[in-house]
């Protein structure tokens, strides 16, 4: 009974949390934006502008009313999808963003896929060999590899291929009208940079739970009654390694798909990043708005996924 | 963004050392710390060596090396060399920074949160979650453009993006220490919040707290460089390591030095700082996992086990030993017949689990087999690989965890938990439903109602009757069982052997059961082997083996199972073999019908028949008849009275519990796990606060949270908890833990003081010299004295001991509750003892109250209620005690109470 309250009533907090937290973020948002110098009548008008014309198209634009209702007319503008218009170059931010978004999820969901594989499979096989050689070769590795910036990982990793090697282009820019997926060797570095930031704390997660699961008296159990390794390896100790990794996961997928900034900077590639960091360097507001909650908003999708998805992975948890 | 995150799991300040040699680690420490301090050294003083000004052009642009510039030249022609040894000092400086704050305001914050809980807590999670809501640089792209482009605008967003999750990390740290036993007896002693958080978390926070802020200023470091490469922080011409790498990378092929130089010095900064970290604060242990591909018949000599025509296993001179040499087993010989149960008993560390794991083939990892042998069904087990031992294992034994919380994978159904052991076994799938339902049966269990169950919605009972089915499912020949009993409480455990004894005899299979109680298994086993400090020192049939033991081990066992007198409570030999008078019989063979699974209240659909305590002889709730409430009007006041106290969680956990204690007084109240008992003592203490009903002590109303209290009536009830790995903190001497009560209490001058803790210790029957160790390097039984010695510290009149003895070895616990029972005498304090070990109650005497699903049903005398028991439940735990033990204790208990001249 107990258990059939709680499945029932959990989903319901957590989608309803997930809804505040988002809120909470657009508020930070706006507050802090609010702090930059500057807003839509000083970007139409130009710095020269005089101070009694910026005043009239304040007026005209509602700019003059309190910040609360200022919040609200925007959040509602928002949620539809409005964001303004930008103050750099007067396009609407939602086509700016649309123009990227899309490239970027190429590139996140690419790395996902190369990242989830590799962590689960070198997370298990190096928690089966916990404390062995082959384990402190994949762990230390990732170690050393989560510890490195990405943009010195993606220097590096530019330096040998590219600029040594010769195998793959240095810069993954596009031609116009051109996608990523008809270029697809741009994309390799940007992939390989991201997996390798992303790699080890979901791998360590992964090799934690099955190592620990591993040494389990139920593991021992198992092996003394005869069960054969293969068995006990995919049915008893994989599933231990998968349940700590899920909410790690979930923010990989965050980091992937809400716009791998310094991947895509580094590389010139064509994403939400490069946008978003002029418009930080130039204050264009509307634009770092809107990023940053559709970054927010795939953020708190992806832990709030986790969160509904652990406990269908680990029963015993929710009943100590 | 997620290298911010911690990447190794958080060091325990519990967690034992790992096993890597600690003088490599330690080289590896001092290296890595030697290359850090080079690399900071060379941050932070480079400016001043700088040969050219970071903004004046040597040379023409991405020029290779040259005398004027070694490193060669950037994009607009400066020297690399000059930029790079300027261009860290910020970011060092920076990183430190934002560690340092970030570092207070996360404990600060952590603590605050874990301590205060309710609101505070709830809203500073949910502040870090908005934090963590943003991905890492978003949030910085949102604050840069709040704050404009700059260090100080980096340096906030860092703080911002590193504080949540050591918020949390502390939070979560303080929160397990907090629910500590010791923290709690400080809260009970009075410590004001400051003190509790400052002496007795902060000294266990500490590692913690280290371990993170070298991760955070990994994370700084990490953040504050992107940051520069993003071009957030300091604007060009400004020398920084960061930028360096984004202003250069379209001359990489031209001059590579110009990324590589400064990438290559924050790749060392930050390599360096890991490795540190990683050799400062350890993970948790990392045994390597034992894996055996085919071992070289020379390893160990071939001194072979005989084949003993009809022995299913033969052990002979068999030797274990661990990493230093120390023998865990030496040359130990036992034999086993087909269908024979041969009960191996010791203490724990007498080798007894290893012996269980080596009649399977099984050497832990840390220990080596170095001699003798293992034949099981006429093969040597220690010489098989590993693929034709697990077939053996498959085709010939079973084996039983001793924990049932853990014996299961959580993950699987009950029928997928045998079905691996079927498909192991290479049994046809069509006969899987008949061999899951008939070995489900044998155990004890109804299929239908825990096949499609997984472990966490059954009983502890079940869940080891399930990993019993799981070996029994193969059909082996032999069953090993390592400590089935020790984790159940006593009527399931007795429920469980005597289980056992009726499917011998339906499957004639061979049992190896290890346990340390000799008192319970002696029913069951035809032969018992005494295990001492991994000898095998007494070997013979049950009865022998319990009624005359040979060896000094074997007495000290069946003293402590209490089928032979002890001195301190029978001044004559009283050890009576004629059966007790109890009602029911006890479980032996030939108890018949498979019994119940163990209760099972959190499943709610165990057998309706199950322990049926709703019956003719429950009490109304409210006073029973001979533990009224205090009669206020009489002529006496109790010294402490207990008036319907009741605490409703989500069922009634205490239901209208009364009872009342004079001076010298002692009451054990018994009762099955789950039935109230230690929340009762808490309440009583309390730590718990009862939702109905009041405690008065000498006649004053005591509050119901002990914060409340006066100081007085804090000091005159004093709890000793249940575990003694978790009731003394780690990091104080036992000095410092004896001696805080007394300072706590009144103005006793330092001298004085450590006089005092010298007599404790020497009241409660401990070495002075221990008073300057740490816990760590006390036994279970020393720590239980010290925790008694720390209660007894305030001059209590009231001592509520919770469950002192169940984590102690039977002749441990026997010394700590006559120690117990002397200071009552001694002393006169009330002693209010809960326990689920009758032995126990019959021990200290005084009075026995049984508790149920939160009510007493049934109090008096000990020895009347142990002799003569009315109640149900009360039966069912008598009964669950072996049968020869009952006698003897009544017999002592009423001569010890005579001779105490009793009430």
């Amino acid at each position: 009974m107990r258990t059939l309250r709680r499945t029932a009533a959990g989903p319901v907090r957590r989608v309803a949390g997930a809804l505040l937290v988002l809120l909470a973020v657009s508020v930070l948002v706006f507050a802090a934006t609010e702090a930059a110098p500057g807003d839509a009548a000083t970007a139409r008008l130009g710095p020269q502008a005089d101070a009694a014309a910026v005043d009239g198209v304040r007026a005209e634009l509602g700019l003059d009313r309190p910040a609360p209702l200022r919040y609200l007319d925007w959040l509602g503008h928002a949620v539809r999808g409005d964001f303004g218009a930008s103050y750099a170059n007067g396009r609407p931010v939602g086509e700016l963003v649309a123009d990227r978004l899309g490239n970027s999820l190429v590139l996140g969901l690419a790395a996902l896929a190369v990242l989830v594989p590799l962590a689960v499979g070198l997370g298990l096989w190096a928690g089966l060999r916990a404390g062995r050689r082959g384990d402190r070769l994949v762990s230390g590795t990732a170690l050393g590899l989560a510890a490195v910036p990405e943009f010195v990982t993606g220097a590096v990793l530019m330096l040998v291929f590219a600029a040594g090697l010769g195998w793959l282009p240095a810069v993954s820019l596009l031609g116009a009208g051109q996608g990523p997926l008809d270029e697809p060797s741009v994309l390799v570095l940007p992939v390989l940079t991201l997996v390798s930031v992303c790699l080890a704390q979901n791998l360590r997660l992964v090799r934690a739970g099955v190592a620990e699961a591993a040494r389990s008296p139920a593991v021992e159990a198992a092996r003394l009654n005869g069960v054969p390794e293969r068995r006990v390896a995919l049915r008893l100790v994989l599933p231990a390694g998968l349940g700590p990794a899920v909410p790690m996961l979930a923010r990989s997928v965050a980091y992937l798909l809400g716009g791998a900034l310094v991947a895509e900077s580094l590389f010139g590639y064509p994403g939400l990043a490069a946008l978003l960091v002029d418009a930080t360097a130039s204050r264009d507001v509307p634009v770092v708005q809107a990023v940053a909650l559709l970054g927010a908003a795939i953020a708190v999708t992806a832990n709030l996924a986790a969160d509904l998805a652990v406990p269908l992975l680990e029963p015993a948890q929710r009943h100590p | 963004m997620t290298t911010l995150t911690p990447v190794r799991p958080q060091s325990d300040p519990a967690a034992p050392a790992t096993v890597r040699p600690p003088g490599r680690r330690r080289w590896r420490g001092r290296a890595a710390l030697v290359v850090l301090l080079l690399v900071c050294a060379v941050a932070l003083l480079g400016p001043l060596f700088a040969p050219h000004a970071v903004t004046q052009p040597v040379d023409i642009p991405y020029a290779p090396g040259s005398g004027q510039a070694p490193l060669g030249t950037d994009q607009l022609g400066s020297d690399v060399l000059s930029r790079a040894l300027s261009g860290g000092r910020t970011l060092v400086l920076t990183g430190l920074t934002v560690t340092a704050v970030v570092c207070a305001l996360g404990a600060a914050a952590g603590m605050t949160a874990a301590y205060r809980k309710g609101w505070t807590d709830s809203l500073i999670l949910r502040l870090a979650d908005v934090l963590l809501g943003l991905p890492a640089f978003l949030l910085l792209s949102v604050v840069v453009v709040a704050t404009g482009r700059g260090t100080a605008g980096v340096a906030v967003a860092a703080g911002l993006v590193l504080l949540p999750e050591t918020v949390r990390v502390v939070r979560a740290a303080t929160l397990r220490i907090l629910g500590q036993d010791y923290v709690e007896v400080a809260i009970a002693r009075g410590e004001r919040a400051v003190s509790v958080l400052g002496r007795e978390v902060l000294p266990n926070l500490a590692p913690v707290l280290a371990a993170d802020a070298g991760i955070r200023f990994l994370g700084a470091v990490s953040v504050v460089a992107t940051a520069s490469f993003l071009g957030y922080g300091p604007q060009p011409p400004t020398a920084d390591w960061g930028l360096m790498v984004m202003e250069n990378r379209d001359g990489l092929t031209l001059q590579p030095l110009a990324v590589l130089v400064p990438a290559g010095l924050l790749l060392v900064l930050l390599l360096s700082t890991n490795l540190l970290l990683d050799a400062a604060f350890p993970g948790p242990s990392v045994r390597a996992a034992g894996r055996r591909k085919s071992r070289p018949a020379a390893e160990v000599p071939a001194a072979e086990v005989p084949d003993k025509t009809g022995e299913l296993l033969t052990v002979r001179a068999l030797r274990i030993e661990a990493e230093g040499g120390h023998a865990v087993l030496d040359g130990v010989d036992i034999g086993l017949a087909p269908g024979e149960l041969l009960a191996v008993v010791g203490e724990s560390g007498s080798g007894k689990s290893t012996l269980a794991l080596a009649a399977l083939g099984h050497v832990a990892p840390g220990l080596r087999h170095t001699g003798g042998g293992v034949r099981l069904d006429g093969r040597g087990v220690l010489h098989l690989d590993e693929r034709s031992l697990r077939r053996l294992r498959a085709s010939v034994c079973g084996y039983v965890a001793q924990d049932p919380r853990t014996a299961l994978s959580p993950y699987l159904r009950v029928d997928a938990q045998l079905t691996e052991v079927l498909r192991a076994r290479q049994v046809p799938k069509s006969q899987w439903p008949g061999r899951i339902e008939r070995a489900l049966r044998l155990a004890g269990l109804r299929p239908d109602e825990v096949v499609r169950r997984r472990p966490h919605q059954l009983s502890g009972g079940q869940r080891q009757r399930v990993a019993l089915a799981v070996a029994l499912s193969a059909e082996p020949r032999l069953l090993v069982l390592d400590e089935p009993t020790s984790a159940l409480d006593t009527v399931t455990a007795a429920a469980f052997l005597a289980d056992l004894t009726r499917l011998r005899h339906e499957t004639r299979t061979a049992v190896l059961l290890i346990s340390h109680d000799l008192g319970s298994v002696a029913s069951v086993a035809d032969r018992v082997a005494v295990m001492d400090a991994g000898r095998i020192v007494e070997q013979g049939s049950a009865e022998a083996v319990l009624s005359a033991p040979s060896s000094g081990r074997g007495r000290a066992l069946a003293a402590a199972a209490g089928l032979v007198p002890t001195s301190a409570l029978v001044p004559t030999p009283a050890l009576v073999p004629t059966p007790a008078p109890g009602p029911t019989p006890a479980p032996g063979p030939g108890s018949g019908p498979a019994l119940e699974s163990g209760p099972a209240p959190e499943s709610g659909l165990a057998p309706a028949s199950a322990t049926a305590p709703e019956s003719a002889t429950v009490p109304e709730p409210g006073p029973t008849p001979e533990l009224g409430p205090a009669d206020v009007s009489g002529p006496r006041v109790p010294l402490l009275a207990v008036a319907g106290v009741s605490l409703l969680r989500r069922t009634p956990v205490l239901d209208c519990v009364s009872l009342s204690l004079e001076p010298g007084d002692c009451l054990t109240v018994v009762g099955p796990s789950g039935s109230g008992k230690s929340t009762l003592l808490r309440c009583l203490a309390g730590l718990d606060r009862p939702t109905d009903g009041g405690v008065r002590l000498s006649g004053e109303e005591l509050a119901r949270d002990v914060r409340d209290r006066s100081a007085r009536q804090r000091r005159q009830v004093q709890l000793v908890p249940q575990d003694p790995y978790g009731s003394l903190n780690p990091r104080h001497t036992v000095a410092a833990i004896i001696g805080r009560p007394l300072r706590l209490g009144g103005d006793l001058p330092t001298d004085r003081q450590q006089r005092a803790v010298e007599r404790l210790l020497d009241q409660v029957g401990l070495d002075v010299e221990l008073a300057g160790r740490l816990p760590g390097a006390l036994s279970g039984g020393q720590r239980q004295r010290v925790a008694l010695a720390r209660a007894l510290a305030t001059g209590p009149e009231v001592l509520l001991c919770d469950e002192v003895t169940s984590a102690l070895d039977p002749s441990v616990a026997v010394g700590v509750v006559e120690l117990i029972a002397g200071l009552r005498r001694d002393l006169g304090l009330a002693v209010v003892m809960v326990t689920h070990d009758l032995s126990v109650a019959a021990r200290l005497g005084g009075r026995v109250a049984v508790l149920a699903e939160g009510r007493i049903r049934e109090t008096g005398p000990a020895d009347r209620v142990l002799s003569r028991p009315v109640h149900e439940v009360t039966r069912a735990l008598v009964a669950a005690v072996p049968r020869r033990m009952r006698t003897a204790p009544a017999a002592s208990l009423r001569s010890a109470a005579s001779g105490e001249g009793g009430r």
